[in-house]
């Protein structure tokens, strides 16, 4: 049993790492332009279909390929910002739900349209490899996939902290108008913090591909877990999406020893539910 | 000339701000705009930085109109602005929020002996440079957001109320600095309430009331104004 519990944390923590990069798009896009996307978890779907479509034209492990996604899902979220969201920046927040919800649809119905609703995925040589540490098991695409989370996650905090376009966007988000007096176009800040946080949920997507299926509707899998995740971070806090990554990872893993599979979500809402209620600005008491 | 106001008119909805203000300033010059609370400063203040739009009239920088320019083109040009309540950036560390401060194309390669600079001219900035800027005292987060200011190497610093809610002795220490950035050549206009500390500093000053331009001239002048001596010096 102790085994068990172990093995369900490693798992949960190598999850957890995907989950992390997933929602801190999302923190991201909130803490610098208090913006929900609802349709974050259709860029990991779009991310997971541009590494599909890199394989399947030359053959480039999905791993190896999130540069490429990266920059595409960055370019294409940086538009969608400049184009549809821009415009309702100031607009009722009735009117950005509205938005990025259609948006969502949008991009569902496009993917049915390209690549039709059959699931599709990707043939690596290590995808059955795991390596064994005692007693415990590390499946080699899952860990790749936590090890490639981590190095993104890395470099947006490198990019947050150590230049001066992350200082620019964090003064963005701290105090828009101080920080049009130094200089700083808040337009420019928030495409690129757009495009960034897109661009995080397509590298999410194409780290999962080794192990994951792909088809249109696929974001709505990680859509519950990552707004969970964000809650129990505190919506708009980076760091504390990291955190409610790892922890929501580790929990789904874990009572999945406990539950049958199919109650593993409602565990999510549940702990979705309780951060609501009792600690809504999340887990680090950080405030948005 | 720097900068000149001309007939500027501001209004908020169907409320006049401004009712056709002109203002000239040299360089080197320190130019005070005084008056009650409300009157309209912090909205001129505002308007030269293309914060806030204005119905008619006109700014020139340099002989060059700014009325097209976008608020984040205006540092650019040399112009910093230390705005009302101070707006530093609280979750950043006092280095991060100078570091900011030298953005542009003419600052950013100066940024290591601006740093030195800031810190020789508030020395306390230096002890505390690692620390949370919204963890300071309201005189140190004056200074951090003074000094964000003087890290542009501007021509014209526009401070708005720098004493307003500070301690009457952190009040003598700002305006000594204001007295020390002067003497560096950095034309200063001065947006203050309180008239008589700021007649002390000023070459010239505009009084505004409602909007207007009640009464301008030199800092001897304004002092020996009936109108001023009794509205504002309580004499």
């Amino acid at each position: 049993m102790t085994e068990q519990i172990l093995q369900a944390i490693v798992n949960g923590i190598l999850i957890g790492g995907v989950y992390a990069v997933l929602a801190v798009g999302l923190a991201l896009v909130f803490g610098v332009m208090e913006i929900v996307n609802f349709a974050q978890s259709e860029f990991v779907m779009l991310g997971m279909y541009i590494a599909y479509a890199v394989f399947a034209a030359v053959g480039l492990d999905p791993i190896a390929a999130v540069p490429i996604v990266f920059l595409a899902v960055f370019a294409f979220g940086a538009a969608v910002q400049r184009l549809l969201i821009q415009p309702v920046l100031r607009a009722p927040m009735v009117s950005q739900i509205f938005l990025t919800v259609g948006l969502s649809f949008v991009l569902v119905a496009g993917a049915q349209l390209l690549f039709g609703a059959t699931f599709l995925s990707v043939v690596t040589p290590y995808q059955t490899a795991a390596l064994t540490f005692g007693g415990l098991q590390v499946s080699v695409p899952y860990l790749l996939a936590f090890l490639a989370s981590a190095v993104m996650a890395a470099l947006l905090w490198a990019f947050l902290e150590r230049t001066d376009m992350g200082r620019a966007m964090r003064a963005t988000s701290q105090n828009r108008t101080a920080a049009q007096l130094m200089g700083i176009n808040p337009t420019r800040i928030y495409m690129i913090a757009f495009g960034l946080g897109t661009g995080l949920a397509g590298v999410a997507g194409a780290v999962i591909l080794p192990y994951a299926y792909v088809f249109p509707t696929v974001g709505h899998n990680y859509s519950l877990v990552m707004f969970t995740v964000v809650t129990l971070g505190g919506l708009g806090s980076v760091s504390g999406a990291v955190v409610g990554g790892l922890v929501v990872g580790v929990i789904h893993a874990v009572s999945a020893v406990f539950l049958p599979t199919q109650l593993q979500n409602v565990v999510v809402f549940a702990i979705f539910l309780a951060t609501l209620l009792f600690r809504p600005s999340g887990l680090l008491g950080a405030k948005a | 000339m720097l900068l000149e106001v001309s007939d500027l008119r501001v209004s908020y909805g169907r409320v006049n701000a401004l009712c056709g203000v002109s203002l000239q300033m040299d360089r080197h010059q320190c130019v005070g705009v005084l008056g009650a609370n409300r009157a309209g400063k912090t909205t001129l203040a505002r308007a030269i930085s293309r914060l806030v739009p204005f119905q008619s009239g006109d700014i020139r920088w340099q002989g060059r109109s700014t009325a097209r320019m976008r608020p984040d083109e205006v540092p650019g040009l040399g112009v910093a602005h230390v705005p009302e309540g101070r707006q530093i950036f609280k979750r950043m560390s006092v280095e991060e929020n100078l570091l900011v401060g030298a953005l542009t194309a003419d600052s950013r390669p100066h940024r290591a002996q601006s740093l030195e600079r800031i810190y020789a001219l508030f020395p306390r900035l230096g002890e505390r440079k690692a620390q949370m800027a919204g963890t300071l005292s309201g005189g140190e987060q004056q200074m951090v957001a003074i000094g964000r200011a003087l890290m542009l190497r501007p021509q014209l610093l526009i401070l708005d109320e720098p004493s307003l809610g500070l301690a009457p002795i952190v009040v003598q220490e700002v305006y000594r600095t204001i007295a020390a950035i002067r003497e560096e050549g950095i034309a200063i206009l001065l947006v203050e309430q309180n008239v008589a500390l700021a007649l002390d500093c000023i070459d010239r000053g505009y009084v505004l009331e409602n909007g207007c331009v009640a009464v301008a001239g030199s800092a001897a002048e304004l002092r020996d104004s009936a109108a001023v001596r009794e509205a504002y010096l309580g004499l």
